[in-house]
């Protein structure tokens, strides 16, 4: 019966091969409104994220023991996003939202180490993102009269200036939520390390681009990006509007950075990287221009990669191990070797280096913010960026690197072969896409055409095209590959004879020996002493959570003066009730 | 083409040595000894090429100095040597600031990874503040570079070499990035009070502590070439680069030696000392130069 479920998970991705042609679908429920599905090349991008990842971490999960329910959820999840993705109109997004919302709910519960505060947090945030989306879809109906994007798109600019702005907020706002943009970040960190392993992958790689889909939507293509540069005016070569938006994204990636390299859980570490590297593709969305777009479109797909490969390979390593802490793992290189070279190209992914994927993303990025002159944010940008050098090693030397932190670690043996395919899939088209940046030129042009935009021109498919000067994938990677070569014959040919590996405990340890009680492993306190510093220490000392605290006992108390007035005094009540009624009938006679 | 990468590589090597003896040799003299000779350094690592190592960790902690010598020797081919343009015009057509940035990174951090794997706390100790200082060392350093790729709407190192030869040197034109810029390459080379990553006294040698023989000698190597490279970097982009040899080398050993200067009479920062001044004035004074170009340049 499970694996029945199981090979239904896997057929999603049959349903895109079927659909690849048209999708123009709707069901005419009354004369107003119409559930629509129309396949546009934004929403078919987004489709095919969302269901390869589903795919490959189906594959990974077919050798965990998972219920029947389980399977059916992430079916429904898996329609959900497709629903959202190909919406032809609010209310039809509205259904994939919440049907997205409370699969996931059910399916974040099914992991052990979830409690009760996690949920409630993660269906609060995911409750306001819909109560923001359905205020927001009511008031653009009041206006433009009608639920179909298109229609909406095109009275828009009829609708008066204040309505737009609200209108802007409030759609923003819900879709930041998805995303975990800092301050609205509350539920992100919780719910990403107490889901099941995998489904932190999901939650991670595709579920948070559903909000990017969202910005792409209300920006691009209801609201036009040349009509938001007009409705705010320019500062530099960009809007106000996208320095806010970019402000805001900068800024959740440099804070973001920072609390992932002092957090000891690794899922923790993964789930603040991802809402840094979403900083990274909020800024780009902002900027509005052709490179600005691009970036976010590139940077989108290669964040899914890295994040289903980092989680995926983590929750291996957590399967097999039963740790999921840095200060309790370490010393796995030689015990899972496949796994660690999955997670060094998934880090040097994650941290942008020049021969793979993950730089022409950045690249990208970098050039919409030189063409926007938004300088001083790109800087922040570059920090944050080398910021991250610091979690990313922290991920790799924490787990495989130095000595093993806890008892039973020497005897790991490699991960099962079904966590390790997803993972390979996921490096050859890590490193394919690092060797030939220009092919996924092709597949954003279609969206910059409709989003009225002009197509980035290709040279070559080895190139990534910028006005400032191209970024040759194909010839970085050549070179290092040659020189790396060429440099290995050097040293092998070097006449020495290579020693035999010696004990783990044979290392220079001022002049003493150390032995199974010395803490030889950095694991936990690497990155700590970042909190000396005194700006980023400023940072790190300041929390949302005392936000939401603080709001949660103030609306507490004011709730109980309300319940004070009702259940206090019977006079009390009678005399709030009686100048109540006396105020309606003031205001009804005037 | 080969020839001529074999030939870049062997200057590099022997400029980079050369100019290390010289840190040695002018230490010594202002701390009032003699020094070793100038090739002392030289000699030490073709000695090491020939000896065997004494221990090992595995493959990981073998492909580690590879990894840093590939990175110091793509650094090395990625930045043009001479402003006419000609000389491996190939390989610097297609350098971009922003590639190099990370290729310079790379290297260490493939480094890195050999020194976990080596199982020395204070090898990670070393590579764990060496990335904690980076976060405050490239912060004034990416200003000056964004700065000047705005000024010239191009990230190519050729172009804004090129720039110079007409409108002046960026050093005189951009003081404050100039000046920002030098701070964070002290700390690029590793000289006081920033040479935090191998802090003899706190760290063993930091990251170089495990490694002994060819392997040892090749980090020696590839830190002259990396060396090299960073002080033509710097002269491409602030001092108008050279039209030849002597003033290619005339103009790094100003750098050095200005660099060595600054080392010598300060002591080391602490880690969170280091990141905290590097993320205050050199930074308030790269700013200064950024918020010139944008608005009144």
């Amino acid at each position: 019966m499970n694996s029945v479920f199981l090979l239904i998970n896997l057929f999603p991705i049959l349903f895109l091969y079927q659909y690849s042609g048209h999708i123009d679908m709707s069901l005419v429920l009354t004369n107003e409104f119409t559930l629509t599905l129309r396949q546009t090349p934004l929403g078919t991008f987004f489709a095919y994220l969302s269901l390869i990842s589903i795919f490959l971490v189906t594959i990974a999960q077919s050798t965990k023991k998972l219920k029947c329910s389980y399977f059916l959820l992430q079916i429904l999840l898996s329609f959900a996003m497709f629903v959202i993705v190909f919406a032809g109109d609010f209310i039809t997004l509205f259904i994939g939202w919440e049907i997205m919302t409370w699969s996931s709910y059910f399916l974040i519960s099914k992991s052990n180490n979830t409690n009760a505060k996690t949920m409630q947090k993660y269906i609060l945030f995911s409750l306001a993102s819909a109560f923001f989306l359905i205020a927001g879809m009511v008031i653009a109906y009041a206006y433009a009269g009608s639920f179909d994007f298109e229609k909406i798109s095109t009275s828009f600019h009829t609708i008066p200036f204040d309505i737009q702005v609200t209108l802007l907020v409030l759609f923003t706002l819900s879709f930041f939520i998805k995303t975990g943009v800092i301050g609205l970040h509350y539920w992100v960190v919780d719910t990403y390390s107490k889901a099941p392993d995998l489904f932190s992958a999901i939650l991670s790689a595709v579920m948070s681009k559903m909000g990017i889909y969202g910005l792409f939507l209300i920006y691009g293509e209801i609201i036009g990006y040349h009509q938001l540069k007009t409705m705010f005016g320019t500062i530099l070569n960009g809007s106000h509007f996208g320095y806010a938006l970019a402000f805001i994204g900068v800024l959740t990636s440099i804070i973001a950075t920072f609390k992932a390299i002092t957090q000891d859980e690794i899922k923790r570490l993964l789930a603040y990287s991802s809402i840094a590297q979403l900083g990274y593709i909020v800024a780009a969305i902002g900027l509005g221009t052709v490179y600005g777009v691009s970036g976010a479109l590139y940077y989108t797909l290669l964040h899914t990669i890295i994040k289903l490969l980092l989680f995926i390979n983590v929750a291996a390593i957590i399967a097999q191990t039963g740790k999921s802490r840095f200060s309790e793992l370490g010393g796995l290189i030689y015990r899972t070797p496949v796994s660690f070279v999955m997670l060094l190209v998934g880090i040097i992914g994650l941290a942008g280096f020049p021969p793979l994927g993950g730089f022409a993303s950045k690249f990208m990025v970098y050039n919409a913010f030189i063409d926007t002159k938004f300088a001083i944010l790109l800087i922040g940008m570059l920090f944050s960026g080398a910021a991250s050098f610091l979690y990313c090693y922290k991920l790799v030397y924490g787990i495989y690197l130095g000595h093993p932190n806890s008892e039973g670690l020497e005897n790991q043996k490699e991960v099962p072969i079904s966590y390790l395919i997803p993972q390979v899939i996921l490096v050859l088209l890590l490193v394919a896409i690092g060797a030939f940046p220009g092919v996924f030129i092709s597949v954003i042009n279609p969206i910059l055409k409709e989003f009225l935009m002009t197509p980035l021109h290709v040279e070559s498919i080895g190139i990534m095209p910028s006005f400032i000067g191209d970024f040759n994938g194909l010839f970085i990677m050549s070179a290092f590959a040659t020189i790396f070569v060429l440099i290995l014959i050097l040293v092998v040919t070097l006449k020495s004879k290579m020693v035999k590996n010696v004990d783990r405990f044979d290392i220079s340890y001022c002049g003493e020996t150390p032995n199974e009680k010395t803490p030889l492993h950095y694991g936990y306190g690497m990155g700590t002493e970042i909190h000396r510093i005194a700006v980023v220490g400023a940072v790190l000392k300041r929390s949302s959570s005392h936000f939401y605290e603080f709001l949660a006992t103030q609306t507490k108390r004011t709730s109980e003066l309300f319940s004070r007035m009702y259940y206090g005094n019977i006079h009390n009540t009678a005399i709030i009730i009686l100048l109540f009624f006396s105020a309606l009938f003031f205001i009804g006679v005037k | 083409m080969i020839l001529q990468f074999i030939l870049l590589i062997m200057l590099a090597y022997a400029v980079g040595f050369i100019y290390y003896g010289l840190y040695r040799n002018i230490t010594a003299r202002i701390q009032g000894r003699y020094g070793p000779t100038i090739y002392q350094t030289f000699y030490d690592s073709i000695k090491l090429f020939s000896k065997k190592e004494s221990v090992s960790y595995g493959w990981m902690f073998y492909l580690g100095p590879i990894i840093m010598a590939t990175g110091a020797v793509l650094t090395l081919i990625m930045i043009p040597l001479f402003s006419d343009g000609e000389y491996l015009k190939s390989v610097t057509s297609n350098t971009n600031l922003f590639v190099l940035l990370y290729i310079m990174v790379l290297g260490p951090l493939g480094n890195a990874l050999a020194v976990g794997t080596g199982g020395n706390p204070f090898g990670v100790m070393g590579v764990t503040r060496g990335l904690t200082r980076l976060m405050g060392l490239e912060l004034p350093f990416y200003i000056a570079i964004i700065a000047l790729i705005l000024a010239n709407g191009s990230s190519s190192i050729s172009d804004i070499m090129q720039a110079q030869a007409t409108d002046g040197w960026n050093a005189i034109n951009h003081p404050f990035l100039f000046i920002a810029a030098m701070i964070s390459m002290v700390g690029f080379m590793g000289a006081s009070p920033f040479d935090i990553p191998g802090a003899p006294q706190e760290v063993y040698s930091g990251p170089a502590t495990e490694f002994s023989g060819k392997f040892l000698a090749l980090l020696m190597s590839q830190n002259s070439i990396f060396s090299f490279a960073k002080l033509v970097l710097i002269v491409d982009l602030f001092l108008g680069g050279a039209d030849n040899l002597v003033m290619l080398v005339l103009k790094t050993l100003a750098i050095f030696i200005s660099i060595i200067f600054i080392g010598v009479v300060y002591g080391r920062y602490k880690v969170d000392q280091a990141v905290d001044f590097l993320m205050k004035i050199p930074t308030l004074i790269g700013l200064i130069g950024l918020v010139r170009i944008i608005w009144f340049g």
